[in-house]
C-alpha cells in the first residue's frame, strides 16, 4: 500500500498544498522531502496522523493548544463566517484498488474576532473532526461506513509510530508499553483475535453445558456447585491480575521517565551515576536469575537423590546384613538345583543310595532337599542382584554430594557479587538522592515512588498467579470428577459428549493460537536481528538482538549485559528501523513509511552506511524521508539517488504570528 | 480490504496442519468465519450459533464412525 496524494488544505502553516506521491517507477520507491528546522516537515507527518486517527501524534512543544487552522486563513476570514480544514490522502492498495480518506473540522469567527470550534455532533474524534472514507470499486466510489475500523486494520494506532517515525523521539520506542501495543496490534492483524474470541466463547459453552444439566444426584451437584465457584473465583483473580499487569506497566514507564531525565539531567554526575545504575540493575536482575537457576538445580538434585537419602540407613544395614550371609557362605546356597535334578534323574544318591523307586524314602528325601533348593536359590539371586543395585545406590551418594557442592558453590560466588552490587547500587541512590539540586531530588524521589509501587505489585502478580495455577488445577480434578459422575447417571451421554467436543475445539484454538504467536515473534526477532546487524556499524559490540514473549526487545551487549540503554542515539534509530522493518515484512502489514529526520541523530559516517542499506532493506515499500538539508548531504543523496521518485522542498516564509509553508518540487 | 474479508491464511494453515480430527478442523473454520462476520457486525450472541455448529460436527463425525 502506498500514498498516492496527500492535500493540505488549511492545515497549520499549509494553507494550500498537495504533494503528489506516486511513483513514477516502481523501483524508484523513495519520496524526500526538504525543508529547513521550523520549516513544517513534522506538520506533514502529523497532517497524516490527524486524517487517520483524528489526532497528530507528533505534535512538540511549540503547538500544543493551538489549533489546526491556519492563521492567514483566520485572519482572512470575515466576522460571523465559517472555514475548513481539510486534510486528504488517497491511498493505493496492492490490488490497484484506492481509498481516499478525507478528515475535515469547521472553524468560525465569532462577531467579536474570536476563534470557534464548530464540532461535528456527532464525531466519535475527541476535537470533534469528521472522516470520510471512501473505497474504489471498479469506476465507482463507494463510501465506508466504519472507517475507523478499517483504518484500525490497516494501520494499527497503537503502533503507528513504527510507521510514522519521529527521529527526534526515538527514544520513546523501547518504552514498557511498546511491546503490549506490539503484541496487541500483530494479534489484530494476525486474527489472533479471532481466535481469542472463539477460545473465550468454547469456555462459556463449557460452562453453560455444566449448568444445564438438570436433577443431578446429590453428589454430582456438590461438585458443579463447588465447579462454578472454583470458575467465579478464577475469573476474579484472572481480571485482578489483568489491573495488577497495567498498574505495574504504568509504574514502569514513570520509573523510566524520571530515571531517563536524571540520565539527561545537565547537573555533573547525575547522568553518569543514573547510567550506572541502570547498568548494575541489570547485572542484579540477571545475577538474581542466575542464583535462582543454581538453585533450582540443588532443589531438582534433591528431589532425584531424596529417596537414596533418607533410606541410606535402611540400605547400608541391608547390605552388611548380606555381607554376613555371604561371609557364612549361606548366599549363594552351597549346592544347585540343577545338580540334584540330574540325582533323582540317575536314580542314584551322591552318597550311592539307589534311589531310582519313587516311594523310596531316600528319594522322598532328596525330592524334599530339591523343593527347598528352588526357592532358596530364587531368593538367593535375587539378595545377589539386590546387593549390586544397594551398592550402585550408596555411590551415587557421592554424586550427590558433589552436585550441592557445586551449586552451593556457585550460589556463594553469585551471591557475593549481588551483595556487592547491591551495596553499590544503594551508594549510587544515596548520592543521587543526597544531591543539592532540588529538581534532582524531585525527580529522584517519583522515580523510588514508581519503583516501590512497580516493586509491591510484583509480589501481588506472584500470588495471583499462583492462586490461578492452584485453582486451575483443583478444577481440573473437579471437572474430570463431574464428568466420571455424569457418566455414572448415563442420562447425560448427549451432554458430555458436547462438553468433550468443547474441551477439544479449545485445545485445538489455544494450541494453534500459541504456535501463530511463537512462530510471528520468531521471525520478527530473526528479522530485526539480520536488519540490526546489516546497518550497524560496531559490529563487534553487539552480540544479539532478542524479542521477549511480550515483544520487549532487547539487545545483548559483548560485555554480556542489555544493551538497550547503553545505545547511543544513533544506534537506537538502528535499532528502530531495524524493528521497523521486521514488522513490516513479517507481520502482515502493508503500510507506507514516513520518517522525520531520519538521520538528525547520525554522524556522518553511520550516515552514509544507513543512506546505502536503508533502500534494500525496505525494497518494496514506499518511504517518504522528511530531511533537513544538513541531513540529505550530497553523500547521502548519492546513496539514495537511483531510489527517489519524487523530491520536494518546502518553501516558507517565517512570520512572527506563525509561519507561511507549501511544498514545491526540488529542482536541482 | 482483503484482510478483513476472510480468515488469515496463517490460521488455516496451522489447523490443517494439527493433529486434530477433520470435526474439530471443520468446526473451528466454521466459528471462526462465525467469529469474523460477527466481529463486524458487532452481534453479541454467539452460544446459539455455536451450539448449532457442534450439534452438526458431532453429528457429522457419529456418521462418519458409523460407516466405519
Amino acid at each position: 500500500m502506498y500514498f498516492d496524494y496527500i492535500e493540505l488544505e488549511n492545515f497549520r502553516q499549509y494553507k494550500n498544498t498537495k504533494i503528489d506521491f506516486s511513483r513514477p517507477e516502481k523501483e524508484k520507491n523513495f519520496i524526500v522531502i526538504q525543508g529547513a528546522n521550523g520549516a513544517g516537515k513534522t506538520n506533514i507527518l502529523n497532517a497524516v496522523t490527524w486524517c487517520l486517527y483524528g489526532e497528530e501524534l507528533h505534535i512538540g512543544k511549540k503547538y500544543p493548544g493551538l489549533p489546526v487552522l491556519n492563521i492567514d486563513t483566520f485572519k482572512e476570514l470575515g466576522p460571523g463566517k465559517n472555514c475548513e480544514v481539510k486534510v486528504e490522502i488517497r491511498l493505493v492498495e496492492k490490488n490497484d484498488r484506492k481509498i481516499v480518506l478525507k478528515r475535515t473540522l469547521n472553524f468560525r469567527k465569532t462577531e467579536k474576532g474570536d476563534l470557534q470550534t464548530i464540532p461535528d455532533i456527532q464525531s466519535p474524534y475527541s476535537d470533534g473532526s469528521t472522516l470520510i472514507m471512501m473505497r474504489q470499486t471498479g469506476k465507482e466510489w463507494v463510501p465506508v461506513s466504519d472507517p475507523r475500523f478499517i483504518i484500525n486494520r490497516l494501520i494499527p494506532r497503537s503502533i503507528q509510530q513504527f510507521f510514522f517515525f519521529d527521529g527526534e523521539q526515538l527514544d520513546e520506542y523501547f518504552k514498557g508499553t511498546a511491546g503490549k501495543d506490539i503484541y496487541e496490534a500483530i494479534s489484530k492483524v494476525s486474527q489472533i483475535g479471532l481466535l481469542e474470541r472463539v477460545i473465550e466463547h468454547l469456555s462459556k459453552m463449557e460452562d453453560s453445558f455444566i449448568r444445564n444439566v438438570k436433577g443431578l444426584s446429590s453428589n454430582a451437584e456438590e461438585i458443579r456447585t463447588r465447579l462454578e465457584t472454583y470458575k467465579t473465583s478464577l475469573n476474579s483473580q484472572r481480571s485482578e491480575l489483568t489491573q495488577k499487569e497495567d498498574v505495574k506497566r504504568e509504574a514502569e514507564i514513570k520509573e523510566e521517565e524520571f530515571s531517563s531525565k536524571l540520565r539527561k539531567s545537565s547537573v555533573s554526575r547525575i547522568p553518569e551515576l543514573e547510567k550506572q545504575r541502570n547498568l548494575l540493575k541489570e547485572d542484579l536482575k540477571k545475577l538474581e536469575s542466575q542464583i535462582d537457576d543454581f538453585e533450582s538445580q540443588r532443589f531438582d538434585s534433591l528431589l532425584k537423590f531424596a529417596p537414596i537419602i533418607f533410606s541410606h540407613e535402611a540400605l547400608s544395614s541391608s547390605r552388611d546384613s548380606i555381607s554376613v550371609r555371604e561371609e557364612a557362605g549361606e548366599i549363594p546356597p552351597d549346592y544347585k538345583r540343577h545338580f540334584i535334578e540330574q540325582l533323582i534323574k540317575k536314580g542314584k544318591c551322591i552318597c550311592g543310595i539307589d534311589i531310582s523307586d519313587e516311594e523310596d524314602k531316600y528319594r522322598k528325601e532328596v525330592e524334599r532337599l530339591l523343593r527347598d533348593c528352588s526357592e532358596i536359590s530364587e531368593i538367593s539371586d535375587e539378595i545377589i542382584s539386590l546387593n549390586v543395585e544397594i551398592g550402585s545406590m550408596i555411590g551415587r551418594i557421592k554424586d550427590f554430594k558433589e552436585q550441592q557442592e557445586r551449586h552451593g558453590k556457585n550460589i556463594k560466588i553469585l551471591e557475593e557479587d549481588r551483595q556487592q552490587k547491591s551495596k553499590l547500587l544503594k551508594q549510587i541512590d544515596e548520592e543521587i538522592a543526597g544531591t543539592d539540586v532540588e529538581q534532582i531530588k524531585q525527580w529522584e524521589m517519583k522515580r523510588l515512588e514508581w519503583q516501590k509501587i512497580k516493586e509491591g505489585i510484583i509480589g501481588d502478580i506472584g500470588a495471583i498467579k499462583k492462586f490461578i495455577e492452584r485453582y486451575e488445577n483443583i478444577q481440573r480434578v473437579s471437572e474430570s470428577e463431574l464428568k466420571r459422575e455424569l457418566q455414572k447417571e448415563g442420562r447425560y451421554n448427549r451432554i458430555l459428549e458436547k462438553l468433550e467436543f468443547c474441551k477439544e475445539a479449545k485445545k485445538a484454538a489455544s494450541e494453534i493460537k500459541d504456535k501463530i504467536i511463537a512462530d510471528v515473534r520468531r521471525a520478527i526477532e530473526e528479522e530485526t536481528r539480520k536488519e540490526f546487524f546489516g546497518l550497524i556499524w560496531k559490529k563487534q559490540t553487539y552480540l544479539d538482538v532478542k524479542l521477549d514473549e511480550d515483544y520487549n526487545i532487547s539487545v545483548l551487549h559483548q560485555s554480556g549485559r542489555e544493551g538497550i540503554g547503553t545505545l547511543s542515539a544513533g544506534e537506537r534509530q538502528v535499532l528502530a528501523l531495524s524493528f521497523m522493518a521486521a514488522l513490516n515484512s513479517v507481520s502482515g502489514f502493508d503500510v507506507p513509511i514516513m520518517i522525520d529526520t531520519p538521520l538528525g541523530r547520525l554522524s556522518s559516517e553511520p550516515k552514509k552506511n544507513i543512506a546505502e542499506n536503508l533502500p534494500n532493506y525496505l525494497k518494496g515499500k514506499q518511504v517518504s524521508l522528511l530531511v533537513t538539508e544538513e541531513e540529505y548531504t550530497p553523500q547521502v543523496r548519492e546513496r539514495l539517488f537511483e531510489r527517489v521518485g519524487r523530491s520536494y522542498i518546502i518553501k516558507f516564509e517565517e512570520r512572527e504570528e506563525g509561519n507561511l509553508a507549501e511544498v514545491v518540487p526540488f529542482v536541482e | 480490504m482483503e484482510m478483513s474479508e476472510s480468515i488469515n491464511q496463517r490460521i488455516i494453515d496451522k489447523i490443517d496442519e494439527s493433529a486434530f480430527d477433520e470435526w474439530i478442523k471443520g468446526f473451528l473454520r466454521t466459528v471462526l468465519l462465525n467469529e469474523l462476520a460477527n466481529f463486524e457486525e458487532g452481534k453479541p450472541r454467539f452460544s446459539d450459533e455455536y451450539d448449532r455448529t457442534i450439534d452438526q460436527y458431532l453429528e457429522e463425525r457419529r456418521k462418519s464412525r458409523d460407516v466405519f
